[in-house]
């Protein structure tokens, strides 16, 4: 009867201000962000992992999903945070960070954090083949098989939680997404910290370097991690991701 | 995007934890006044925004009824990574969600306001009632019914502040009317001690269906109250400050009655 899977649940943990609003990426779970969420909480933060809409429950419930819905589950965080602290910093995985860059363009936050995130759809060859009849195909192919991606900790990959495959018709709404995002870009003016790492299977490292160079604050630094796949808050050098965040938070905070 | 002062929200307090569930094309701001006042009482309060609520009704062409529970089930976990206990607070198509998510969430109480028991309750919308199968493909042609512009308010400023979609989805009619099956499904096997309120001057669910449900309701510490002179949106008219002292009264007597460590 639980619409939610198991590990697909939101969180949100008691601490003192500022509030870390942390966000997921596409066709994933809270749970990916979830140790990076006990970690902030154990500086002292209030934290609170939101469930992006249609993720986590039943596959197809993400192909009725539109990119504005993700918006709105990230505001509904928000809101729900800024109601107890007084400063927000919002930090987003690859979707999770470009929904946590363009949040940071319009909602009041003290600093953006954005995570293996992508500048534009990744270069698949097949995708931009496609790309013209894909809102008719998608009516016929709803799934995709997502391919093999070579994580360093194999444990780490086998306790995700996510749909197995990939829904073609959100393809179209992530592209939306990323579209949205790069116009946001320039209007990002709080202190922006991005994180990728080298060996990114799925979104090549000269994407954060394309939304770096595009992104409107003063303060921006990029780090670079090394022996991690995409998702850099569980694969491998995760802790090493960790402490850059904490470091960043830091030098905010000072 | 949401609507301004459609935002759902969140007030810390004690472990007790009240999840306020709004009714359809409405916003969490219906509950809004309640959950500052049960604030005052130190409950911790959230009230959720229900998919598809507080932006635009054509989000809800595209809605599932689970959907709507699985907003609930959000603000569930969101609330119990900080509180004990829990009391659920529907109000209209609220209640309906708060009572089938007390099948499978561990509640410690209910309460619903306005919650109707049959399908399509609204007079206006129950000639439809024989058409639903047919709704999913009709919705294609025809998107929206139209609402009247306030039902049943005794408070005419209350009316006014009330924030709704002007019209209702139709794609969204045969999602509830799913719903309320479930409903029906699953009340003979719950439990937890719940509190009904209603109007007997409600006009959009009449006050029969607290009848209905109190007789299919399987547990035995139910209670139910009656006003006089409200009409449906019970939550904001003239006597929801009796309203909101038979909800305090509530929850501290199964508080009491179960004694309930909370640390504040």
């Amino acid at each position: 009867m639980s619409p939610i899977r198991k590990g697909g649940e939101p969180f949100h943990y008691p601490g003192k201000s500022p509030g870390m609003l942390l966000i997921h990426g596409f066709t994933a779970a809270p749970q990916e962000i979830q140790q990076l969420g006990s970690y902030l909480n154990a500086r002292g933060n209030a934290i609170l992992g939101v469930r992006l809409f249609a993720h986590a429950s039943e596959r197809e419930d993400i192909l009725r999903a539109r990119f504005q819905d993700w918006i709105a589950s990230v505001e509904d965080g928000y809101h729900l945070l800024s109601d107890r602290c007084s400063s927000i910093i919002i930090i987003g995985l690859s979707l999770g960070g470009a929904l946590a860059l363009h949040a940071a363009s319009r909602l009041p936050c003290s600093a953006v954090i954005a995570m293996s995130t992508p500048h534009r759809m990744p270069p698949n060859p097949i995708y931009f083949r496609l790309r013209p009849i894909l809102r008719p195909l998608s009516a016929l192919i709803q799934f995709r098989p997502k391919k093999f991606t070579p994580w360093r900790d194999m444990q780490a990959r086998n306790a995700r939680v996510q749909y197995d495959q990939y829904p073609l018709r959100s393809l179209i709404e992530l592209e939306a997404m990323l579209n949205e995002m790069r116009n946001q870009l320039p209007r990002v003016q709080v202190p922006t910290l991005l994180i990728h790492s080298r060996t990114d299977d799925a979104v090549p490292g000269e994407h954060m370097q394309a939304n770096f160079s595009l992104i409107g604050s003063k303060h921006k630094q990029l780090v670079w991690i090394e022996e991690s796949d995409h998702i850099i808050t569980a694969d491998h050098a995760r802790q090493e991701v960790f402490d850059t965040i904490g470091q960043f938070l830091q030098q905010v905070s000072e | 995007m949401i609507t301004r002062h459609g935002e759902p929200f969140f007030i810390p307090g004690n472990g007790v934890g009240l999840l306020l569930v709004h009714g359809f094309v409405s916003t969490p701001q219906e509950m809004r006044w309640l959950g500052s006042q049960l604030s005052e009482s130190r409950y911790t309060v959230l009230g959720i925004r229900l998919f598809g609520h507080a932006s635009q009704h054509s989000d809800l062409y595209r809605v599932r009824w689970e959907d709507w529970l699985a907003s609930l089930e959000d603000g569930y976990h969101l609330l119990r990574d900080r509180c004990e206990r829990i009391v659920v607070i529907g109000h209209s198509l609220g209640g309906v969600i708060a009572l089938i998510g007390a099948g499978f969430l561990n509640f410690d109480g209910l309460i619903a306001t306005s919650t109707p028991f049959h399908t399509v309750p609204y007079p206006r919308v129950r000639l439809l009632g024989g058409l639903i199968p047919l709704l999913r493909p009709l919705s294609a042609f025809i998107r929206n019914l139209p609402k009247p512009p306030a039902l049943d308010y005794v408070d005419a400023h209350a009316a006014k502040q009330h924030q709704t979609y002007s019209v209702f989805p139709l794609r969204a009619l045969p999602e509830i009317a799913e719903m309320f099956e479930e409903m029906r499904h699953i009340l003979p096997q719950l439990s937890l001690p719940t509190l009904l309120i209603h109007s007997l001057k409600d006009r959009g669910v009449p006050v029969s269906n607290v009848d209905e449900l109190a007789e299919h309701f399987g547990g035995s510490e139910l209670e139910i109250l009656k006003v006089a002179n409200s009409g449906h949106v019970i939550v904001l008219e003239p006597e929801r400050e009796r309203v909101l002292a038979a909800m305090i009264a509530f929850i501290t007597k199964i508080s009491i009655g179960r004694s309930w460590q909370v640390p504040n």
